[in-house]
């Protein structure tokens, strides 16, 4: 199938091309996408075990079925297999035949074990095909919970009831991100003083940030399915703010920067998979670490000669010559506007560019008749 | 110097003198070690065995009862031999029921099919094609009477593998008893209604954790009250062993599942612990590995007596007993040259007698391939009858006790357990360990670990990575469930649906709506009332699906 | 590059899943992405979980023996769809019931004892993976 035909089947939330596009932006291709309007995108985090899958599928069931939902859940890769074991959907199956709910398994992939480009592909292809949210399931540690807040309009964040301790030691990471703050399995006794601790702690947040959303404390049972209507319309009453506020754009910048971001993460990652003589040097001694770091990012040749530009009078020739040194060639492109047809060589780590001028009152026909000629054909 | 120091001079002259020079010269084959991972010596001496005889061993019918529970063990009375079975309609169970007993099986042991497992009647959509499949179809209490149809169940003890259905199958029992003329108080058998280790291992679970443990005590709290003679739970290690559980794991969270079970009878019906814990049963599986096994059984029962004794305060000999019934493990089974595994059931059925049990099942040698046919099942049960009257093995309690080895594994498969008993505790118990899914984690990672070593060559199964057969023909005669009991079962349902009085049905129903929503009442009584007005098992399980909600598995990796 | 994606499910009311979790373990380690489903699948759910996923590959686990019906109605639903993703089947399979399944469709059936080692090859091939 064409890409242009999955973008207008993907439009009317059909799953096999919405699908299809995320394996694709997933190998690396970058599909034009206007988007329409925005979802409402809710990142949930927590550590692991606070029943993160549980909580995303007593909110999907309740939502109304005339909303589209998407759920992508990220799963740990192996560092040193590339696999990924994922049984996140174990506890959503339910909802899969369901037609307005899409559910998405991704892998962390990469050297950074938090969401990788494919993600935040992921995430504006669901926006295009008119998802009304898209929740995020992090995998609960480390790198993915600082970089949902990029991506995320909503950040949900799960508490399992647990001692003073175990919250203090909490609070560093996840306390500054969460708009919403959910004390999970809140059929275990032990999670009365945790949301006790909770609300102390968000009031000094609330105080220090003095933003005008107010983070929110709410005692939830995914597995019970208390407390969940509530936490529904907390979240639809966030949108309505962000909305009102204009903030929802603040997102959509800071997931291009991401996206960026992510992209050139996994842009060094694979050089650095194919720097092998760099590493050989390093082995054996011939280049430091750094040096070989340096090199492989290019630092040394910076300021870099992009290239150098010779006035020509007969590009075709001297193109043909080029070629027949062994040099790889550009076909030539005419520049209206500036009056010139244009042929690249390249040549390693620079080029040349070679111009013929297309008339005689070009600024290039001018230059070429006050200097010498640098070729003879 | 003191006959110890003596002893230990002496060994260590043999291991110098003589081991250490021979290994040099006739290396070990392999590395020999429990299936817990505790490295095995090549010998054990009196310096092995810690402790003193009276505490730790005792005699058979006194605490700690590690030799046995019974003063006479199987001189008096042999373990009851009872062969799981049930497939297609009642009345093809019935007839294999009868074959079993004319071929001197002395106790029924009941397999129900899924959707009677899982509460959904035979029309049911997602039932349909598993009616029959793996056990006897048993929707309404009409089928149940045709079930025991000539079956004296005043007089034979019957053992039902039911669980989130619990209650509905020991209703219809009781119906089918009275309607006959046999008082409730004289019935005499189990119910498995172990639903823990469902979420544990199993899977056939219905309702979150909360409300299945509601629906579990319950009936434990009514039948202690007014069914003397039945045990209301075999709290299950067996299946835990199936699905990859080591020994110790086995026995771990068997009884930390017995821990759970008893706080919740005490703190939700403040039940003494000596008016319910007689009735507690339990199950397990006997491995190929007989030394471990054994010692397995004999650490189980000390530890239980004690956990008893000493955690709950139990004042009676009967709340401290370990009674359990033993199934030969079906995972050690092979497809692969299935005669083999005649060979395997008759070691592990071994062991479940030296180790003491009260009840016994042998698989039958086909059971990897499919249900097991009249043939292959006469043949698992003269395995029993061969070691009960051939043998001698039971001619005397406890043969093993005493056998450094044998003692030495008792006690390190005790000290294991305890660690995980331990560590169920600062989780808060079983139930809360079940939700975030730690004894799951645990068994999944065994199974994989044990399935790596297969491949590795590191643990022996004869036929599959030893002496395998490349091109191997099968000669055996495998059982097929008639299709025909399907349609039957669905038929007989409809009828049973048709027929019944609605009004008495529908009130019944309102019923048990309410007591499921109000959490201090029993829910037996009800689901025995709505069971009595011939209510099916998917109408009743549909109701309290319906207040209580269905339970999703934590994901496990 | 991570190895495609694969399901592994259990298909029915059987809840035994030891040997569908190993198997979606040693994938897993094999370099796949494997996505589990875990138990009480409907024929139509897992369908609908390949195509949301994407997967080039699903893996039936069943020991109930109502592999015929459930197999039947999984590869008639896929026709109805127009899905054609390479389905492997293991479990508690009588050897004549074997060849059923093939005519089915079904590129395999893998019984007790089969080396995990002959399952990751065989996923590799029909997964397109050298």
């Amino acid at each position: 199938m064409k890409i242009e035909e999955l973008l207008e089947r993907a439009r009317n939330w059909d799953k096999l091309a919405i699908a299809k596009l995320i394996t694709m932006a997933e190998e690396g291709v970058e599909p034009q996408l206007d988007v329409r309007r925005r979802s409402h995108v809710i990142g949930i985090t927590g550590p692991p075990g606070s029943g993160k899958s549980t909580l995303i599928y007593t909110m999907a069931r309740k939502i109304p079925q005339d909303k589209r939902v998407a759920i992508l859940t990220i799963d740990p890769s192996s560092p040193f297999t590339g696999g990924s074991f994922m049984g996140n959907r174990i506890r959503m199956q339910e909802l899969t035949s369901k037609p307005n709910i899409y559910i998405r398994s991704m892998a962390t992939r990469g050297i950074r074990g938090g969401l990788n480009y494919a993600t935040v592909a992921a995430i504006n292809i669901l926006e295009y095909a008119g998802a009304d949210y898209i929740f995020l399931e992090t995998v609960g540690a480390g790198q993915s919970d600082t970089d949902v807040k990029y991506v995320a309009d909503t950040i949900l964040v799960l508490v399992p009831p647990l001692s003073g301790d175990e919250i203090q030691a909490l609070k560093s990471g996840l306390m500054e991100i969460g708009d919403i703050y959910v004390v999970s399995k809140s059929d275990n006794p032990a999670s009365e003083s945790t949301y006790r601790d909770l609300m102390a702690m968000v009031d000094m947040v609330r105080e220090i940030k003095g933003e005008t959303w107010r983070p929110t404390v709410l005692k939830v049972s995914g597995l019970y399915g208390y407390g969940v209507d509530e936490l529904l319309k907390v979240i639809d009453d966030r949108f309505g703010e962000l909305m009102k506020n204009g903030r929802l754009d603040n997102t959509l910048r800071s997931r291009r920067t991401l996206e960026m971001r992510l992209y050139a993460y996994d842009l060094l990652e694979k050089s650095l998979n194919e720097a092998k003589d760099l590493e050989s040097k390093v082995i054996n001694g011939e280049l430091s670490p750094r040096d070989a770091a340096r090199r492989l990012l290019n630092y040394y040749d910076k300021p870099r000669l992009d290239h150098v530009a010779v006035a020509i009078k007969n590009i075709d020739e001297a193109a043909r010559k080029f070629r027949e040194l062994g040099l790889r060639v550009s076909d030539p492109i005419v520049v209206e506007e500036q009056g010139v047809k244009v042929v690249m060589v390249m040549l390693g780590n620079t080029k040349i560019e070679l111009l013929e001028p297309l008339g005689p009152e070009t600024t290039v026909a001018k230059f070429i008749e006050k200097r010498v000629r640098v070729f003879t054909t | 110097m003191s006959v110890a120091d003596r002893l230990r001079e002496k060994y260590d002259e043999w291991v110098r003198e003589f081991l250490i020079p021979t290994l040099k010269r006739v290396p070990e084959w392999r590395k020999f070690a429990t299936s817990f991972g505790v490295e095995i010596k090549p010998l054990y001496t009196p310096l092995d065995v810690k402790g003193d005889y009276l505490e730790k061993m005792g005699f058979p019918g006194e605490y700690p009862f590690t030799r046995g529970i019974y003063p006479t063990m199987y001189r008096s009375r042999l373990w009851t031999f009872r062969e799981y079975s049930g497939f297609g309609s009642p009345e093809d169970t019935n007839k294999r029921y009868k074959f079993l007993i004319s071929q001197g099986q002395t106790g029924l042991s009941v397999a129900f099919d899924l959707p009677t497992q899982l509460g959904l009647d035979p029309d049911h959509e997602l039932a349909y094609p598993e009616v029959g499949k793996v056990g006897v179809s048993v929707p309404e209490v009409v089928s149940m009477s045709i079930l025991f149809n000539g079956i004296d169940i005043s007089k034979i003890t019957t053992s039902f593998t039911i669980n989130a259905t619990a209650a509905e199958i020991l209703s219809m029992y009781i119906t089918v008893a009275e309607g006959v003329g046999i008082d409730k108080a004289v019935l005499d058998g189990t119910i498995q209604n172990d639903i823990l280790k469902e979420f544990i291992a199993r899977n056939l679970y219905i309702y979150p954790p909360l409300h299945s443990m509601r629906y579990a005590v319950d009936i434990i709290a009514y039948t202690s009250r007014n069914m003397p003679k039945w045990h209301p739970i075999s709290i299950s290690g067996y299946h835990f062993r199936e699905a990859g559980a080591t020994a110790v794991q086995e026995v771990a969270f068997t009884l930390a599942d017995a821990i759970e079970y008893t706080n919740w009878v005490i703190n939700r019906w403040k039940m003494g612990v000596d008016d319910f814990a007689p009735g507690l049963s339990f199950f397990f599986a006997a491995t190929t590995n007989l030394f471990e096994e054994v010692a397995k059984f004999r650490a189980a029962r000390r530890l239980y007596a004690r956990i008893m004794r000493e955690r709950f305060g139990a004042k009676k000999l009967e709340s401290m007993k370990l009674k359990f019934h033993v199934q030969t493990s079906g995972a050690t089974l092979t497809a692969q040259q299935p005669e083999v595994n005649i060979i395997r059931t008759t070691i592990q059925a071994l062991a479940a007698v030296l180790g003491g049990a009260q009840s016994l099942h042998v698989n039958a040698y086909d059971e990897a391939l499919a249900l097991p046919t009249e043939r292959s099942v006469k043949l698992a049960l003269r395995v029993q009858q061969v070691i009960a009257y051939e043998s001698g093995v039971i001619d005397s309690i406890d043969p093993l006790g005493g056998s450094y080895y044998i003692e030495w594994l008792t006690d390190a498969i005790e000290e294991e357990v305890m660690k995980i008993i331990d560590y169920v505790d600062k989780l808060g118990g079983m139930t809360r360990a079940v939700e975030i899914g730690y004894p799951q984690r645990a068994i999944a990672e065994s199974a994989y670990q044990y399935q790596k070593m297969v491949e590795e060559g590191k643990i022996a199964v004869i036929g599959v990575n030893m002496f395998r057969e490349e091109e191997e023909e099968l000669h055996i005669e495998l059982h097929r469930v008639d299709p025909v009991s399907r349609e039957r079962s669905i038929k007989r349902v409809r009828e049973v649906r048709e027929r019944r009085d609605r009004e008495a049905w529908e009130r019944a129903l309102n019923d048990l709506r309410r007591a499921a929503e109000l959490e201090d009442e029993n829910i037996f009584p009800y689901i025995l009332n709505a069971i009595r007005a011939k209510a099916t098992v998917g109408e009743v399980s549909g109701v309290l699906r319906e207040v209580w909600g269905e339970y999703k598995p934590p994901s496990i990796y | 590059m991570p190895k495609p994606k694969v399901i592994i499910a259990k298909l029915g009311l059987d809840g035994h899943d030891r040997g569908a979790k190993v198997i979606a373990r040693a994938l897993a380690e094999a370099g796949f992405e494997v996505v589990y489903t875990g138990i009480r699948q409907t024929p139509s759910q897992v369908i609908e979980t390949a195509i949301q996923e994407d997967a080039k590959l699903i893996g039936i686990s069943i020991l109930s023996g109502s592999h015929m019906e459930l197999i039947g109605e999984l590869m008639r639903i896929m026709r109805e769809r127009g899905v054609s993703i390479p389905v492997l089947v293991g479990g508690i399979i009588p050897p004549e019931d074997r060849d059923a399944l093939l005519k089915m469709g079904v590129a395999g059936v893998y019984g007790p004892g089969t080396p995990l080692r002959e399952i990751i090859d065989i996923v590799k091939k029909l997964t397109g993976v050298s």
